[in-house]
């Protein structure tokens, strides 16, 4: 069920009338009911599996409580819900990856068997809800927090219908803890709720849409076009990528207020980022914390004494693990490796920027670390979107041979409908202009309240004039 | 307690080299420029090396801010004695 559809608008009212009227006690029943409903949308009998998470990640954490740090049952209990999340998350999601390559190398060897890859469908949301699960199960085991008594508000943090089936990537110290203290029914959370979800909106099915069609026509015809059109195509895909899922974050963020519950944020202007290792403080705020805290830094000190080199090997490891996480792809895997070399690299030179910064001019060297990361976001992001590796390579030696044919772009220009072209930049440039200020004062209640009503309505007649509905997927839901 | 922490500082002022860095038990990562993930590692070593202690993976889970850090060396001394 798309947030942007009519069907999730319907469904969103009968659920917040009926959380209104029930006793605030039995709140959370109104909110669990709905969001296995929710899941169980599209493929119900996927809602089995998430149960299966829910009750042995349930079981699992009050186990390990009985036991005290490092016992060996305390070990097992965290392996059964480790293992189910991650076995359940390997099954449907990485096994025809795996079964691919095995049925490649054993065609390279010529062996005569007929191994066909196994393709299960991918149900929605399990890399964000086994992930999540998975984090609990941790906190639990290293003592963070203690596990959690209710089932229903467990049952409730691992399925809560804003976030499951693309983040943010909840933490059971933040969320948990709501969910023992049920919201009341409040103007000012609505107000909050509605602007944030009209701002996911908007960057949703104004400006990512929008620009999902030409980038699926570039990227669909790589051969076809010049290098100066696949830059083009590479950058509005950026974009694109950024608004359709910081936009699903807003919405998510909002519906979850209007219940009361504060999300954790998973954006912070990723492309204003002067650094790689800035970048993935500001990108995807949710998976990347979780990936430091529950892999980097256990790997890190799994190997402490390589003292630097511990360092760049949890590098490595967990960025090519971040890019699988995506899906199991091996231009996810570039994209990983391409992302752990940046990394590496301001690792070891982390001392010597220092100086250069002193030695230059600040503004050039602002100027130009951003003109750097920014560029190579843009061609990790190649490897994010291209069908395959043959594609990414394609398309980036075009793009470093005939970057320059400028007649080759004004063409595309023409062909994609000139002024329509246009339009669709300038509502891109309003959404670059506007997204730290929508942001940031949302958060300042009181403040500038009468420019954001003001500004919310206008957005919400660009929705429905220059918005497309229900029709195109979240990119997010795919991993 | 008081040593402890005088002698962390100098730890923070070595490892993130500026001598003008002051601590409190409620400073956080975010309060130290260069302190993050991939610097703190060396945080830890200087710290092990410094208080004679040793720190594993366990421990640095749920450390929050040099409060925490400053309780569980507290905790590692006094299990060597």
């Amino acid at each position: 069920m798309l947030f942007n559809s009519l069907t999730f608008f319907l469904f969103f009212i009968v659920v917040f009338f009926s959380w209104i009227v029930s006793p605030i006690r039995y709140r959370w029943v109104i909110l669990l009911a709905a969001s296995l409903f929710f899941y169980g949308w599209e493929k119900p009998v996927y809602v089995i599996l998430l149960i299966l998470t829910i009750l042995i990640t349930y079981y699992s954490g009050i186990k390990m409580d009985l036991f005290k740090k490092g016992h060996v049952k305390k070990k097992i209990f965290l392996y059964l819900a480790i293992g189910t999340n991650l076995g359940i998350l390997i099954i449907f999601k990485y096994l025809g990856f795996f079964t691919e390559i095995i049925s490649q190398i054993t065609g390279l060897f010529a062996f005569n068997t007929q191994f066909s890859p196994l393709k299960l469908i991918l149900p929605i949301g399990i890399s964000f809800y086994t992930f999540q699960s998975i984090g609990y199960s941790l906190d639990v085991y290293y003592g963070v927090r203690k596990s959690e008594k209710h089932l229903g508000y467990f049952a409730l943090f691992v399925s809560f219908f804003p976030q499951i089936l693309a983040g943010p990537i909840g933490r059971s110290t933040e969320l948990l803890p709501q969910f023992h203290n049920p919201a009341v029914f409040s103007w000012t959370n609505i107000g909050y709720g509605l602007q944030r979800f009209i701002w996911g909106l908007f960057k949703k099915v104004v400006i990512a849409d929008r620009l999902a069609v030409y980038v699926n026509d570039i990227y669909g015809n790589i051969a076809d076009y010049q290098g100066s059109v696949l830059w083009l195509g590479t950058i509005l895909y950026a974009f694109q990528l950024y608004a359709d899922f910081s936009g699903y974050t807003d919405m998510a963020i909002g519906i979850a207020r209007f219940f009361g519950y504060k999300l954790s944020e998973n954006f912070n202007f990723p492309f204003i980022s002067k650094n790689v290792t800035e970048f993935w403080r500001r990108w995807h705020i949710s998976l990347s914390t979780w990936l430091r805290d529950y892999l980097f830094v256990p790997l890190q000190f799994s190997k402490k004494k390589w003292k630097k080199w511990a360092t760049i090997y949890a590098l490595f490891l967990t960025f090519v693990i971040c890019g699988l996480w995506h899906g199991a792809k091996f231009t996810f895997v570039i994209f990983g490796v391409l992302q752990g070399l940046a990394l590496a690299y301001e690792m070891f030179t982390r001392d010597q920027r220092q100086i250069w910064r002193k030695k230059i001019n600040s503004y050039f060297y602002n100027f130009s670390s951003w003109v750097l990361t920014f560029t190579f976001t843009l061609v990790s992001f190649v490897f994010f979107r291209a069908e395959n590796t043959a594609d990414a390579f394609m398309l980036l030696q075009k793009q470093f041979t005939s970057f320059y044919d400028m007649k080759a772009l004004k063409n595309f220009i023409i062909a994609a409908e000139g002024s329509r072209f246009i339009f669709s930049l300038i509502l891109v440039c309003l959404f670059i202009v506007l997204d730290k200020f929508f942001v940031n004062t949302i958060h300042q209640q009181n403040k500038n309240q009468y420019t954001l009503n003001i500004l919310s309505s206008v957005l919400i007649v660009i929705i429905l004039l220059f918005g497309t509905f229900g029709k195109v997927d979240f990119i997010y839901f795919q991993f | 307690m008081d040593n402890n922490h005088e002698k962390l500082v100098q730890v923070f002022r070595e490892v993130f080299k500026n001598d003008t860095i002051t601590i409190s038990p409620i400073t956080t990562a975010a309060d130290i420029d260069q302190w993050d993930s991939i610097t703190h590692l060396d945080l830890i070593t200087a710290t092990e090396e410094a208080f004679n202690i040793e720190i594993n993976g366990f421990d640095v889970m749920g450390l929050k801010n040099v409060g925490d850090l400053l309780n569980l060396i507290q905790r590692k001394l006094e299990e060597q004695n």
